[in-house]
C-alpha cells in the first residue's frame, strides 16, 4: 500500500529517528523503524537502524534515550524486539554476520531486562492493585507501571522466556492492574475507594503482551471489548496501533481497520511528521505478522 | 540550548539578561517583569530589610468569568494590573503550560479549557511575543489523543499555534535551586529550556494528596515523560511537595494565568466533580495566586506543604504579603468539596 511504502521510505534514514522530525535520534523510534523496515521486506534496511541501537547500548546491556543520555532503560526492551526482528529475517550472507552480533546485542539487553525491576510497595489500603508484584518501571528505584511490563514482558517472549518467572509475575502483575470493567490505565486501579478509567494505548499495549495467556481472568475479555468499543476511524495514531495490536493477538481484529490506519496516518502526517507513531500505524498493518505480536510458536529459543 | 547532560547551570543563569534593544539598560527576566511594580514602590536601591517589609506580591482575580466571554481582555488587564510590561515582551519566546494530564471530552472540568489557551495566547501574541504551547501530559503516552480529548488540538489547529510535545523532547540538565527534595536537578525540554517565560496555565482542582492543584503543581507538566515516566513516578519518590517547590525554583521566570470558571471538587485531580467559580486569576508569582486560590476554596495555605516551601522562591502566600487587585478572593470564597481523608482535613481553614 503506497501510504505504508512511503513512510518507510523515510524511516530508512537515521534523520528520521527522532520522535519529531529533524530531531536527534532516539532509541524507540529507530527501534520502531527496524521493526517495520524488516517485516515489510527491507530488513537491510532496518538493520542500519538496528545497528544504531547496538551503538547507544551501554555496558550493562540497557539502552538509554538516545546517544547523549544514557538512562532510563526503558528502551531496552524496544531493541531488544528490534534486534530479534531484524536478525530472523536477514537473509544471505549479512544474515549470519550481522545476525549474530543483533543476538548478542540481544542477549546482553536480556541480561539487563532480568535484573532491571520496579520498586515493591507495601500493601496499603489506599491503592488497590498488588503493589508487592514486581515488574518494570520507567524509571530505575520506582514503582512498577504496565507500559514497561508489558514491553519487557514482550522482549523476554521474543527470546524464548515465556516460562521465566520474571514473565510469569510480569503477567500476573498486568492481569491484576486491569480495571474491573476492563481495560487499564498507566497502571493505577481503584485509589482511595475510587475506580480509574481506562485508556486506550496502555490497554492495547497489555492486551498484546497477553498474547498466548490463558483465559485465567474475565477483565481480559472485558479489556478486549473495552478496545473493541474504542478503535475506530477517529482513534489518533498510537493508541489505534496498539489498540489493533491488541486485538490482533487475540484473534480479533475488526473488518475494515485497514482503512482506519491509513486515514489515521493522513491525519497525523497532517498534524506535523511523528514518525514514530506513523511508524506504529505500518507495523500494526501486518496484523499477526507485526513484529510486536510474539505468537507462542514464534518465540525464538535462546 | 544546552546539551543532554551537560551539566549544571541553573534555570537562572538560562534566563541571562535580555539585552534590550534601542540602548535601554539591560535588565534581567524578574526585574523585567516586576519593575513597574518595584518601581512604583520605589523598592530598588532600598536595604533588604525595608524591602522585605514592603514588598507584596500582587494577585489579580476577575470573577464572572465565562469561556465564551471576554477573555482577552480579562486576562490583558489582570497581568498588566500584575505588574507585567507587555512592550518587553517583544520577540521573547513564551511557552503556555496547560494542563492535559488525561484529557476526555466529556468531563472538561479536568483539564484547561481551550478557550483559556487561546486568549492567553492572543493576548502574548498581540504584544508581538513568540508563543508556543506545550505540554507534557502526565498519564498518557498518546499526546495526539490528550490534544484530540482536551480540544486543545482544535484550538490550537484553528489559530496555527505551534505545540510543543514535552513528554518526547530533546532534554537538558538544570541544577535543583530550591533543594528541598533529594534530586539533584531536573532534565527539563528543549522548549522550556529556551523559554523566556513561562505561563503556567492550570485548571483549579483539589488534590487527593496534597490538597490542591494550580500553578505549582501544573508545572509537572514540564517534565519529561521521556526520562520521568508516565505517571512521573521519580517526583512521587522524592516527595510532591518538595518536587513541587523545587520545579518552580529552577524554572526559568514562570507565571499564572488560572482556570478556575469551571473547577473540579471531591477527589480531584482525575476523579472529582464539576464546580462552577467563574474565575480567572493572575499573578507574575505562582504560590501567591496559589495561595490566594487555597482560600477562596476555603483551604489554609500555610498548611500546604509545597507552598510552605515555595515561599520565598515563587511568591508570598500570607494574606497580609499579597497584594489583591481586581476582585477581592474573601467575595468570592466557596468551600470545596474534599475528600474526608486526615490529611486534607489539616488542611480545611479555621
Amino acid at each position: 500500500m503506497s501510504w505504508i511504502s512511503a513512510i518507510l521510505d523515510q524511516v530508512e534514514h537515521s534523520e528520521a529517528w527522532g520522535f519529531r522530525a529533524g530531531t536527534a535520534p532516539s532509541a524507540e523510534p529507530a527501534a520502531l523503524a527496524a521493526m517495520a523496515l524488516a517485516a515489510h521486506g527491507r530488513a537491510d534496511e532496518g538493520l542500519l537502524a538496528a545497528r544504531w541501537l547496538m551503538q547507544i547500548q551501554a555496558q550493562d546491556g540497557s539502552v538509554g534515550l538516545n546517544e547523549r543520555v544514557s538512562s532510563p532503560g526503558w528502551m531496552t526492551s524496544l531493541a531488544i524486539l528490534a534486534w530479534e526482528s531484524v536478525a530472523v529475517r536477514l537473509a544471505g550472507e549479512v544474515a549470519k554476520s550481522a545476525g549474530d552480533k543483533l543476538r548478542e546485542a540481544s542477549r546482553r539487553g536480556t541480561d539487563w531486562l532480568l535484573i532491571a525491576s520496579g520498586e515493591r510497595v507495601e500493601a496499603n489500603a489506599v491503592i488497590q492493585h498488588d503493589t508487592t508484584l514486581v515488574g518494570w518501571s520507567w524509571v530505575d528505584g520506582t514503582h512498577s507501571w504496565l507500559e514497561p511490563t508489558a514491553l519487557a514482558v514482550l522482549a523476554l517472549k521474543s527470546r524464548g522466556l515465556s516460562g521465566h518467572e520474571r514473565v510469569r509475575e510480569g503477567v500476573k502483575l498486568m492481569i491484576n492492574r486491569l480495571l474491573p470493567d476492563g481495560g487499564c490505565n498507566y497502571g493505577n486501579t481503584v485509589v482511595l475507594e475510587n475506580t480509574l478509567r481506562p485508556h486506550l494505548q496502555p490497554s492495547g499495549v497489555v492486551l498484546t503482551a497477553l498474547v498466548g495467556e490463558e483465559n485465567v481472568s474475565e477483565r481480559i475479555e472485558k479489556t478486549l471489548r473495552y478496545v473493541e468499543r474504542s478503535v475506530g476511524v477517529e482513534t489518533t495514531a498510537s493508541s489505534l496501533a496498539w489498540g489493533l495490536h491488541g486485538l490482533a493477538s487475540h484473534g480479533r481484529l475488526p473488518n475494515g481497520c485497514e482503512s482506519w490506519l491509513e486515514a489515521s496516518a493522513k491525519r497525523t502526517a497532517k498534524r506535523g511528521a511523528s514518525l514514530p507513531r506513523l511508524t506504529l500505524l505500518t507495523l500494526a498493518a501486518l496484523g499477526t505478522e507485526s513484529p510486536l505480536i510474539i505468537l507462542p510458536q514464534q518465540r525464538s529459543v535462546t | 540550548m544546552k546539551q543532554p547532560n551537560e551539566k549544571p547551570q541553573g534555570a537562572n543563569s538560562l534566563m541571562a539578561s535580555i539585552n534590550e534593544s534601542g540602548g535601554s539598560p539591560k535588565v534581567n527576566r524578574r526585574s523585567m517583569l516586576v519593575a513597574a511594580t518595584a518601581a512604583g514602590a520605589g523598592v530598588f536601591g532600598i536595604g533588604l530589610i525595608r524591602n522585605a517589609l514592603i514588598a507584596k506580591s500582587p494577585v489579580f482575580l476577575a470573577a464572572g468569568q465565562k469561556y465564551d466571554g471576554r477573555l482577552v481582555e480579562t486576562i490583558r488587564e489582570g497581568l498588566i494590573a500584575c505588574g507585567l510590561q507587555p512592550e518587553l515582551l517583544r520577540g521573547k519566546r513564551v511557552l503556555l503550560k496547560p494542563n492535559m494530564v488525561e484529557p476526555r471530552r466529556e468531563i472538561r472540568h479536568m483539564t484547561t479549557h481551550p478557550a483559556v489557551v487561546r486568549a492567553v495566547a492572543e493576548v502574548f501574541q498581540r504584544w508581538e511575543a513568540h508563543v508556543t504551547v506545550g505540554e507534557a501530559p502526565g498519564h498518557v503516552r498518546d499526546t495526539e489523543m490528550a490534544l484530540v480529548e482536551s480540544g486543545i488540538g482544535e484550538a490550537l489547529d484553528d489559530d496555527r499555534l505551534d505545540f510543543a510535545d514535552l513528554n518526547y523532547e530533546e532534554v537538558g540538565w538544570v541544577t535543583n535551586s530550591g533543594r528541598r527534595s533529594k534530586l539533584d536537578g531536573f532534565h527539563f525540554p528543549r522548549s522550556v529550556l529556551e523559554a523566556d517565560l513561562i505561563v503556567s496555565l492550570p485548571k483549579l482542582k483539589t488534590h487527593h494528596w496534597v490538597g490542591m492543584t494550580a500553578s505549582m503543581k501544573n508545572l509537572y507538566g514540564t517534565l519529561p515523560g521521556i526520562k520521568y515516566g508516565w505517571p512521573k513516578n521519580v517526583l512521587h519518590y522524592a516527595g510532591i511537595p518538595e518536587t513541587v517547590a523545587d520545579i518552580n525554583a529552577s524554572l526559568p521566570k514562570t507565571i499564572a494565568v488560572i482556570d478556575g470558571i469551571e473547577c473540579m471538587e471531591g477527589d480531584g485531580p482525575i476523579m472529582g466533580t464539576p464546580k462552577q467559580l467563574g474565575l480567572i486569576a493572575i499573578s507574575l508569582q505562582p504560590a501567591a495566586v496559589d495561595a490566594t486560590c487555597a482560600r477562596i476554596m476555603g483551604l489554609d495555605p500555610s498548611r500546604m506543604k509545597y507552598l510552605h516551601l515555595a515561599t520565598t522562591s515563587s511568591g508570598q502566600i500570607s494574606d497580609r504579603r499579597i497584594e489583591q487587585r481586581g476582585e477581592r478572593w474573601q467575595s468570592l470564597a466557596t468551600p470545596f468539596q474534599m475528600l474526608e481523608l486526615p490529611h486534607l482535613r489539616e488542611l480545611r481553614a479555621g
